[in-house]
């Protein structure tokens, strides 16, 4: 008889199930593993490209953006990540040598435009450096890159001597055989 | 039991010198390189006298390197053993051709037409090689081989042709257009066959039969197909299929993945399956590999294949009996209610709640959460304790019986000749399950039951999953109970390369046997990746079962298979 049909439709009014879920004023408890939109941690990027690389939908570019550390990456440039290829399949994220790409819980992405879901590092960036904090590290890092330069250049002058020395060295022992 | 050797040795007394090259992989896997001569004879062989009664599907490879092209035979048995025979036949690539086995395997005709249209291997004595997922447009330019230079660029590297018309509008065409084949600059070497319409029309015989559309976008389909009717009254004298609406080619997308990047393209052949789909897809890399997945790893992807299962069949379950709806009440939002709740454990680990991602060559992506063992084990209690109240209530209901008994029956000899598998071959009395035939992961130390029924109609193919998901319940609560801890993953290199070679992996799909069979040359990019789907062998043996029935019943009958659409299109 169908009458069990109506009782088990009572059971669920009664015991009030919720069903309907009221997005988006209550959004759903989502668990820490979720795969949601990018976070980068612009301070321990290293710009090294390998979440560019494995993207199955290339939809990663490096972009110029001032406010990361420039004494680890030095080319300045992060990941931007345009959303309407994204596939959140977080193979970018297992990547990254320095876990400084997370995913997030956030997953309400919707935009007028296109471009709208192109998210640049100001965008997804956790960790910013203020105007004063990014113009002191670049003054660091060009300190640094001064310093490395130098370095690099006594290096080579010092290997230039080297190998002039030993080139006359070289020429001494020839003039010896001879 | 008949292991591989037994198989070859039989093999090779019956036929000496055919075998031209032979491999035994495992006691259950069988490679062997055949005489294209003999192929037809060997597989009569096979079926007659060795049991290879299941025709699983076929694979074509393109070797250019040796000009060649491959096709392989995938054999197995409905229960008698656990052997699965590859046989691989070699044709020039020149002047393609292999003799046809649909002679003798029914359902050997929609493998070989896939791999006609694709390829261009001919297939001789074939009984009707029309195209079946190409758009018409490209067929005759066989986009699978390797020289395909992607479409349409024949001569520039431009994706669709834009043509202005004389009214200033911008028409956008597939090359090669008519303009160009007069013109001679792009060769035109489109095969010539009848239309699937002209093959239809060309059916109807008397005034009183017409032809019934169904789809391609319907109400009641679970995706985009044809499914034409050619009725006389209130009969289906027989039934057209035309599928490939969304064929997206996931084979050739595979080619130019890396295997790592492949994993989230596997996802999308069908999302109600994307673990079971990782896991094939890892799986044959492991072979490949010739890696061992850490137990842990293994018990975590049985747990969430199983509850991929559960949420899969509720689904599918649902959905088919409200859309039957004669029924009094729909279970559709029952169903969703406790699928939303098995959804969120799987969540809770892979982060995703369809495409999951999930399954890496040599282990998992997470560990479990904590209280993920809680969580599910509640979340099952609710199902199991639901999915009875179901079954109580479907008995009790006259309206359901009517429906649902009796309807779209299929015996298990008609069953295992269609080639269908998962839940509607073991309605027909057939327990046959990939998880006890060729065991993987942790099965073989698990305690379940294969579930089967003899009626063969609808309403025992509903009955079949709605007991699998209380089996699945009970996979799972075994296997939180056993799960033991250690690593996840196995130390595999960065950059995945297998071995040379071929492997095939099957796994039980919530929908039936899913194979993937692999090619892999030794770089980071496979050569080809067959899929074989559960869906596309439903789909195929869904004709045939529908002939006779009352227009009424199609919906019952074609609903109850649980098909998906995207896998078939691939
Ligand atoms: S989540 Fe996947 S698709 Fe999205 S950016 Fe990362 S790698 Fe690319
Ligand atoms: S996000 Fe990670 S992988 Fe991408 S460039 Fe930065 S450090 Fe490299």
């Amino acid at each position: 008889m169908v009458v069990k049909n109506f009782q088990l439709t009572l059971k669920h009014a009664i015991h009030g199930i919720e069903v309907t879920r009221l997005y988006p004023e209550v959004l759903m408890d989502l668990p820490a593993a979720e795969r949601g939109i990018h976070q980068l941690d612009v301070r321990t990027c290293i710009g090294c490209g390998a979440c560019v690389r494995i993207c199955p939908n290339d939809c990663i570019e490096m972009v110029t953006y001032k406010y990361g550390n420039p004494l680890k990456n030095k080319k300045m440039k992060f990941p931007q990540i345009d959303y309407g290829r994204c596939m959140f399949c977080g193979l970018c994220v297992d990547d990254c040598p320095t876990e400084c790409l997370t995913m997030t819980k956030d997953f309400q992405i919707a935009g007028w435009n296109r471009d709208d879901i192109i998210l640049g590092p100001d965008d997804i960036a956790v960790g910013k450096y203020s105007d004063e904090e990014a113009a002191k590290l670049a003054e660091e890092a060009r300190i640094a890159a001064e310093e490395k330069k130098k370095k690099k250049a006594a290096a080579a002058k010092a290997k230039k001597a080297k190998a002039e020395a030993a080139k006359k060295g070289d020429e001494g022992s020839g003039e010896k055989k001879e | 039991m008949t292991t591989a050797n037994d198989v070859l040795s039989a093999l090779q007394s019956a036929f000496p010198g055919a075998i031209q090259e032979f491999r035994v992989e495992a006691d259950n896997r069988l490679w062997a390189t055949v005489d294209p001569n003999k192929i037809v004879e060997i597989c009569e062989f096979l079926r007659d006298e060795q049991d290879f009664d299941h025709y699983s599907g076929a694979a074509g490879v393109d070797k250019i390197d040796e000009a060649l092209f491959e096709v392989t035979e995938i054999l197995a048995s409905h229960g008698a053993h656990p052997v699965v025979a590859l046989l691989k036949v070699k044709t020039p690539r020149d002047a393609p051709s292999v003799k046809s086995l649909t002679d003798l395997f029914w359902n050997a005709n929609w493998y070989e037409r896939e791999i006609w249209e694709m390829f261009g291997i001919n297939f001789e004595d074939h009984p009707g090689l029309y195209p079946l997922l190409l758009v018409d447009e490209l067929v005759g330019s066989w986009p699978w081989r390797k020289d395909f230079k992607g479409y349409p660029d024949y001569n520039t590297n431009e994706r669709v042709l834009e043509i202005i018309n004389p009214d200033g509008y911008a028409e956008y065409k597939i090359s090669p257009t008519e303009a160009e084949i007069e013109a001679g600059t792009v060769p035109e070497t489109r095969p010539e066959y009848p239309t699937f319409r002209e093959r239809e029309i060309m059916e109807l015989e008397t005034e009183s039969e017409m032809i019934l559309h169904l789809g391609p976008q319907h109400a009641i389909v679970p995706g985009p197909f044809m499914l034409d009717l050619k009725v006389d009254g209130e009969r289906v004298k027989k039934a057209y299929l035309d599928v490939g609406y969304i064929h997206k080619g996931i084979e050739k997308i595979l080619e130019n993945r890396t295997y790592i990047q492949g994993i989230p393209i596997t996802d999308r052949m069908c999302y109600l399956a994307a673990l079971s789909n990782n896991e094939a897809f890892c799986g044959a890399i492991e072979r490949l590999m010739e890696i061992e997945v850490p137990e842990r790893a293994q018990y975590i992807r049985v747990i969430l294949e199983e509850l991929s299962r559960i949420q899969s069949h509720l689904l599918g379950t649902g959905e088919f009996l409200s859309l039957i709806g004669g029924v009094t009440y729909s279970p559709f939002q029952w169903m969703i209610i406790d699928r939303e709740e098995t959804v969120s454990c799987i969540e809770s680990v892979t982060g995703a709640r369809i495409t999951h991602s999930f399954i890496r060559p040599g282990g998992v992506r997470n560990d479990l959460p904590d209280g993920f063992a809680e969580m599910t084990r509640s979340a099952l209690k609710t199902v199991v304790d639901k999915t009875n109240e179901y079954k109580e209530l479907f008995l009790s209901d006259s309206m359901y019986e009517m429906r649902m008994a009796g309807i779209g029956v299929l015996s298990p000899e008609e069953a295992r000749r269609l080639g269908v598998s998962g839940p509607p071959l073991r309605a027909s009395d057939t327990p046959y399950d990939m998880r006890r035939e060729d065991p993987i992961l942790v099965y073989p130390d698990l305690d379940f039951d294969v579930i089967s029924r003899k009626e063969g109609d609808s309403k025992a193919r509903v009955e079949v999953r709605l007991d699998e998901i209380i089996e699945s319940c009970h996979i799972v609560e075994q296997c939180l109970d056993q799960i033991p801890g250690g690593p996840i993953q196995e130390k595999v290199p960065k950059k995945i390369k297998p071995n040379p070679g071929e492997a095939y992996y099957r796994v039980e799909d919530p929908r039936g046997e899913m194979g993937i069979f692999l090619v892999s040359d030794g770089t980071d990019k496979p050569v080809k990746v067959k899929v074989r789907g559960p869906v596309f062998a439903y789909f195929q043996a869904l004709p045939p079962l529908l002939e006779g029935a009352y227009v009424a019943d199609v919906v019952a009958i074609a609903g109850s298979m649980d098909a998906c659409t995207s896998e078939v299109d691939r």
